[in-house]
């Protein structure tokens, strides 16, 4: 598997980083120091990550021989995708990064995959990369790979109706870059790459990403979620008898 | 042993974290109250709640170990509401709540939001004169905007409280929001209506609203009744203004209190308890508080409620009740996942049955 992103700076100082990403079916968690991963852990169920989330970050430090008071660095994927799922990592990165007194990085979704996409690509190279946003939408990023080994968004993260992304995703491909993601089918856009950690966000390359920013990491304040849509307004009944699912 | 612990609440629509020893002395307990973002829906919008949520919390936790002036070090344990509440503003402070447990290697406790209710009484906060707390066992009345039911409470811990009777649709607080918003009072309803009542007399209003589930022998409540008359009145006459607006929030809140007072005081009488504790925001009702305690002191029973932060959500109680749970060695696993419903043993049926005629 295509696990090792070397950033091409090489600038970057050896740090052992904690990566969360649940903001689709596919929840995952690595350790990862300096570009290698050291563990990693996949679960493929959105309604279970709350449950699961911490089996999963025991495993990878277990199988690592990491102690968790040698982490430096947590990073989450902070959307956009199942508003739940995004704030089940967001909120556990938080509540790590106060215990350990560590700094946490948001890293979108979408550009974890247009980071996997682009590994080992020329400098220059272009990716856009789609989730399934629901409500016959997708979300899309797009991004190029700079000299750094980071990724420069080319436009805002957005959601674009179906019949709107495929002629999108389509007019890209044709200029050349590549189009990735598990949203790409929705728009009847076959993947230029369909890997695993491509089609859907991966922990290893929020981890990358993460600690490509790591000096704009949050010592003090809360990692904000990527929700790209405003809130379904849908009241509540009475909290005891009346449960709420997940939107999105 | 005195156990120190961090607690978290995110169930509804507040975000609180607080530090609290198992002998009830209040470290610290920070609220922040999200009822401005929710206002212009006129109700609790959950994913609106849960967004807040995350973006706060982190905040609230820091300044709740400030304020106790202790590091996360320092604490037994990370006690958090699991249950009852909106799903997805329950996972917030569960999955903060993990992390907290997980990177400073103390133990998790989940905790019902009811039974943190039903202990409130027992939180002893600085500056406060100290009133002796209840003995068990007591009758408890636990009323918010999403809760109204009556307990009987033999111990500090969720397997000896028991349900004795609940509304059978809208929770009082519901009711009040509700009946507030026809009275075009603006969100929430409960003080405003209040306030108003004070000055309005229930026998001079333009309607008599029904008093629900009153002749049954059962504790059962149900507010939906009262609530809807009103609306129907409101139809046919329009929102009455001044005096007979007062008049109209008076015989609202009457009918509302005196079915959670009979009702408490009955349920009290079954079960042969002379003390009766109250709980929940709506437990801030200065007409609740004061037609309970002069009929209680009419049958003998005393009356326990206690200060208003400790009625409304917050976060001491949940440590509190989660640093007894810890010191019976009830920890949970990390896998611990959330509810929304609670874990207490329930006799009413929510929609069920048959209703009460107005």
């Amino acid at each position: 598997m295509e696990f090792r992103p070397a950033p091409a700076g090489g600038r970057v100082r050896p740090m052992l980083v904690l990566a969360l990403s649940t903001s689709t079916p596919r929840g995952s968690v690595a350790l990862v120091r300096d570009g290698e991963v050291l563990g990693r852990a996949v679960h493929s169920e959105l309604r279970a990550h709350a449950e699961r989330l911490f089996a999963g970050i025991d495993e990878v430090c277990a199988r690592a021989g990491v102690l968790r008071r040698q982490i430096e660095l947590v990073a989450c994927d902070v959307g956009p995708g199942s508003f739940t799922g995004v704030r089940v990592a967001v909120a556990a990165a938080m509540g790590i990064s106060i215990s350990l007194d560590v700094p946490a990085v948001g890293v979108a979704s979408v550009e974890a995959m247009a980071a996997a996409a682009l590994a080992g690509a020329p400098v220059g190279a272009r990716a856009l990369a789609a989730l399934d946003a629901q409500k016959d939408e997708l979300f899309i990023g797009d991004y190029q790979l700079d000299p750094s080994g980071a990724l420069r968004e080319v436009t805002s993260i957005v959601a674009m109706t179906r019949s709107a992304a495929a002629p999108h995703l389509a007019r890209a491909m044709q200029l050349g870059h590549l189009v990735v993601g598990a949203g790409t089918a929705l728009a009847g856009v076959e993947a230029s790459i369909s890997t695993e950690a491509v089609t859907l966000p991966d922990a290893a390359f929020v981890a990358h990403l993460g600690v490509l920013r790591a000096s704009a990491a949050l010592r003090h304040g809360s990692l904000a979620p990527v929700y790209v849509r405003p809130p379904d307004i849908t009241l509540s009944g009475p909290v005891a008898h009346r449960p709420t699912g997940p939107s999105v | 042993m005195t156990l120190t612990v961090l607690g978290i609440e995110t169930s509804c629509d507040e975000t609180a974290a607080a530090v609290v020893r198992s002998n009830g002395d209040v470290l610290s307990d920070v609220v922040r109250s999200q009822v401005e973002l929710h206002a212009p829906f006129g109700g609790v919008v959950p994913e609106v709640a849960a967004r807040d949520h995350a973006l706060a919390l982190p905040g609230i936790v820091r300044r709740a170990l400030e304020q106790a002036g202790l590091a996360l070090a320092d604490v037994d344990g990370v006690a958090v509401t699991h249950r009852p509440g909106l799903a997805g503003a329950l996972l917030v402070g569960l999955l903060t709540a993990k992390g907290l447990a997980w990177g400073a290697n103390k133990p998790l406790v989940g905790v019902d939001h009811l039974v943190g209710h039903l202990l409130a009484i027992f939180l002893r906060r600085p500056g406060e004169s100290l009133v002796a707390p209840p003995t068990f066992p007591f009758a408890a009345l636990l009323v918010s905007g999403g809760h109204t039911a009556i307990y009987r409470v033999d111990d500090a811990r969720l397997d000896r409280m028991q349900e004795l009777g609940a509304t059978r649709d809208d929770a009082a607080g519901e009711a009040f929001d509700k009946v507030a918003k026809l009275l075009g009072l603006g969100y929430p309803g409960g003080p405003v209506v209040d306030r108003l009542a004070a000055t309005g007399v229930a026998t001079r209003a333009a309607v008599a609203l029904p008093r629900p589930m009153a002749g049954r022998s059962g504790f059962e409540m149900s507010f939906s009744g009262i609530k809807s008359a009103v609306a129907r009145h409101v139809e046919a006459h329009g929102v009455p203004e001044g005096q007979a607006l007062a008049d109209l929030c008076a015989a609202f809140q009457s009918a509302v209190v005196d079915a959670l007072v009979g009702k408490t005081l009955a349920a009290a009488r079954a079960e042969g308890l002379s003390r009766v504790v109250l709980g929940g925001g709506v437990a801030a009702n200065r007409g609740l508080r004061a037609r309970m305690t002069e009929v209680a002191a009419g049958r003998g029973v005393e009356v326990f409620v206690p200060p208003l932060a400790s009625c409304t959500d917050n976060a001491a109680m949940i440590a509190y009740a989660g640093a007894l749970s810890l010191g019976r060695g009830e920890a949970a696993g990390l896998d611990l996942t959330p509810a929304t419903k609670t874990a207490l043993a329930r006799v009413t049926r929510k929609g069920g049955g048959k209703r009460a005629s107005p």
